[in-house]
């Protein structure tokens, strides 16, 4: 009777652990949503002393606008320093940058462009290995906002500027060697090139070297001019109108991204930019130009492949998926401190920041 | 959808059982006032005054609600004191006036009884998609509203036993998922409790009960990338609870009730760079009242109250304004006792 008894019991319970299990199998414990947003993984921050305000890459070096800190000089790949230069010496005295915020860098000739805050634009001769940078001279003039150069040939270089007050100046330079009294004076001096007007305040610019110069003409949106080759006169093919101040242009192939501060970023299509002299009919779906990041404040756009990486300033940077450039994807936004630009180096992004460059990778 | 299914589920695996028992079943259908939905503060009471998007496409601050229910059980196996019964619910539930709330809400329960009082029950519960109110998703916008509902599973075991021969206790556990719907992943939250219930049945007048929770949650946010939302949400929480029941005939109702439970939260994070939950706790209050009234045999009607506050505190002055509002809800619910029995 008693070990009936236990049996039956033993039975219950066993029911009553088939209950909780058939409960657990049917719903038990439940997964969390998965999300398609990307993540960021940080390899590295250098660590600039002063802000970082712009990078040039060339191979696994970057050229660094370090702000009242100079130009320096890092080898990306291990991480470490091999120049920095708080200063110049020009006619015997030692000058202190103020505060470098652009840079560019011309392999070819050995040349590191400067530009301080709204200043012209310093030509530098460094090659790899050197411990200091030498001074050549002055290009360009005040109120410099951006340039972007290309290398025609051993000793001669091409460089597009936005000017804030002037348009845009293109120059082509021949390097120039005098010696008087025994004394070896080097000079970069203009050969040809010319300066277009535009009724907009230049900003910022970019160009293919081949076939496109891109122009941010702040309320008045972006310009796009076409070249035959460098070196030839650039022809102005439109300006579009954006929201906002455009401030920087990235080419790509489908079109220009503009970055226009606190009404985000805008992708313009090639057609845009022709039919915008007197457009009489609506473009195919697609082909008009699409705003994203609408509520974000954005100062420069980089694309890598279908990557777009938004620096935010204060915000940090967001990443966008742009297979389709005309409905980017948004995929994240990543407060990393604040940011003035990034640039791709292969796969990974370098992103110039205020606690110095900032090396990440992005797991998409 | 899933859960329908599983409702589906639940009720073939219950109508394949042992025909020996009857199934007792309840249907209940609910009507009621909500004047603050969404939670909202007194601040942004006024902030949606102004920006209706906070709304979430409802047109006012309070919503009718009405809420349809069933609810089964079935004893499975019976043997002189001893009873293992399996029951289940589900419900549904549909704010009229705040379109993005409506949801699924059900359990599976099993209870084996080994003498009055004492019994071991395993739960499990699901509330689907409960939509809370619209968030900007700052992982992706500074500005864009989107809705945020989160969803519930959550298992408990439970022993109860009798301490006396009017007092009875129970004692037991659970784990509580709380995973949101996209885009709000960064609030998921894992929670453990543990629950200790006194009951004491006092002569011709009814029960009163102590209850008691201490909870850990667990949050996973800050360990994911380094975004404007990923931060630590874990807190900790206690909750006392004291239901009355008068259950002697008062002017011809069935029972009067009045209970008071407060939750004490305090969260873990104190990075200012998270002022929301930075050294923040709250005190959260709910005072409920209700009146039952056995209509028939089979037919109950229950009119109930509830006011509740929450109460933060924080070192940011907004914050505390923020999160701390006030909410009053009534329902009227009819509740209809049904037995199918084959033989």
């Amino acid at each position: 009777m008693i070990v009936t008894k236990s049996l039956t019991s033993i039975r219950a319970c066993l029911l009553f652990l088939y209950a909780i299990l058939l409960g657990s199998i049917f719903t038990g414990c439940i997964e969390p949503n998965t999300e398609d947003l990307w993540s960021i993984t940080i390899k590295g921050v250098l660590q600039t002393e002063g802000f970082a305000r712009d990078i040039a890459i060339a191979g696994n070096t970057g050229y660094v606008a370090a702000g009242q800190a100079g130009v320096q000089v890092w080898n990306l790949s291990d991480q470490t320093r091999s120049g920095y230069f708080a200063g110049y010496v020009e006619g015997g005295a030692f000058l202190e940058f103020e505060d470098v915020s652009i840079i560019g860098r011309n392999p070819l000739n050995n040349l590191i462009f400067a530009s301080e805050s709204n200043e012209d634009v310093k030509i530098f001769h460094y090659a790899t290995g050197d411990s200091d940078i030498t001074y050549r001279n002055t290009i360009m003039s005040a109120r410099t906002k951006g340039f972007v150069s290309f290398p025609l040939a051993d000793d001669q270089f091409i460089m597009y500027a936005a000017d804030n007050d002037d348009g845009m100046k293109w120059h082509t330079y021949d390097l120039d060697t005098t010696i008087i009294f025994n004394i070896e004076f080097i000079v970069w001096t203009p050969n040809g090139g010319d300066e277009i007007y535009t009724p907009g305040k230049p900003q910022g610019i970019d160009s293919d070297g081949e076939t496109y110069i891109a122009m941010a003409v702040d309320q008045l949106g972006v310009e796009l001019y076409s070249i035959d080759s460098l070196g030839t006169d650039p022809v102005l093919i439109g300006r579009v109108d954006t929201e906002g101040n455009a401030e920087q242009v990235l080419l790509s192939q489908m079109g220009v991204f503009a970055s226009c501060d606190d009404a985000g970023a805008t992708f313009i299509p090639w057609q845009d930019f022709i039919d915008s002299g007197g457009r009489t009919q609506l473009l195919p779906t697609g082909m008009i130009q699409s705003r994203f990041a609408e509520d974000l404040t954005v100062d420069h756009i980089a694309v890598y492949g279908v990557v777009a990486a938004l620096s935010l300033g204060a915000k940090g940077i967001a990443l966008y998926d742009v297979t389709d450039p005309f409905a980017p994807e948004e995929k994240g936004i990543f407060p990393i401190g604040y940011t003035y630009k990034s640039q791709f180096w292969g796969e990974k992004l370098v992103v110039c920041t205020r606690e110095g460059l900032q090396i990440i990778t992005i797991e998409q | 959808m899933i859960q329908v299914k599983y409702t589906f589920l639940r009720l073939i695996i219950l109508s394949c059982l042992s025909a020996n028992t009857p199934i007792e079943y309840t249907i209940g259908i609910s009507g009621g006032y909500d004047n603050n939905v969404m939670r909202f503060s007194q601040n942004e009471f006024n902030d949606a005054a102004m920006n209706i998007d906070l709304l979430g496409g409802a047109s006012t601050f309070d919503s009718f609600v009405y809420r349809m229910g069933i609810s089964g059980k079935k004893s499975i196996w019976e043997s002189r004191h001893k009873e293992l019964q399996l029951s289940g619910s589900a419900n549904w539930a549909d704010y009229y006036h705040s379109p993005e709330r409506k949801y699924l809400s059900g359990g599976f329960y099993a209870t084996y009884r080994w003498g009055s009082y004492k019994n071991i029950k395993y739960s499990i519960r699901h509330l689907d998609s409960f939509y809370l109110r619209h968030y900007v998703n700052r992982d992706i916008s500074t500005k864009s509203l989107e809705a945020c509902a989160f969803t519930d599973r959550n298992q408990s075991i439970s022993i109860t036993n009798k301490l006396s021969r009017r007092v009875w206790a129970n004692f037991g556990g659970g784990y509580l998922q709380r995973y949101y719907d996209k885009p709000f992943y960064e609030f998921d939250l894992n929670i453990l409790y543990l629950k200790v219930k006194l009951n004491k049945r006092i002569r011709k007048i009814g029960i009163v009960s102590i209850q008691v929770d201490r909870g850990r949650a667990i949050s996973q946010s800050h360990f994911l990338p380094n975004r404007p939302s990923s931060f630590n949400r874990s807190y900790e929480t206690i909750e006392w609870y004291i239901p009355i029941k008068i259950q002697k005939k008062i002017y011809g109702l069935n029972e009067v009730g009045f209970s008071i439970r407060q939750e004490s939260r305090s969260y873990d994070a104190e990075d200012p760079n998270d002022p929301l939950h930075a050294g923040r706790n709250h005190l959260d209050t709910k005072y409920d009242v209700w009146i039952e009234k056995n209509l028939t045999e089979t037919l109950n009607v229950t009119v109930s109250g509830r006011y509740r506050t929450r109460r933060t505190e924080s070192a940011y002055d907004w914050v505390t304004d923020l999160k701390s509002f006030k909410q009053l809800q009534f329902w009227c619910k009819i509740e209809w006792d049904l037995i199918y029995d084959r033989y």
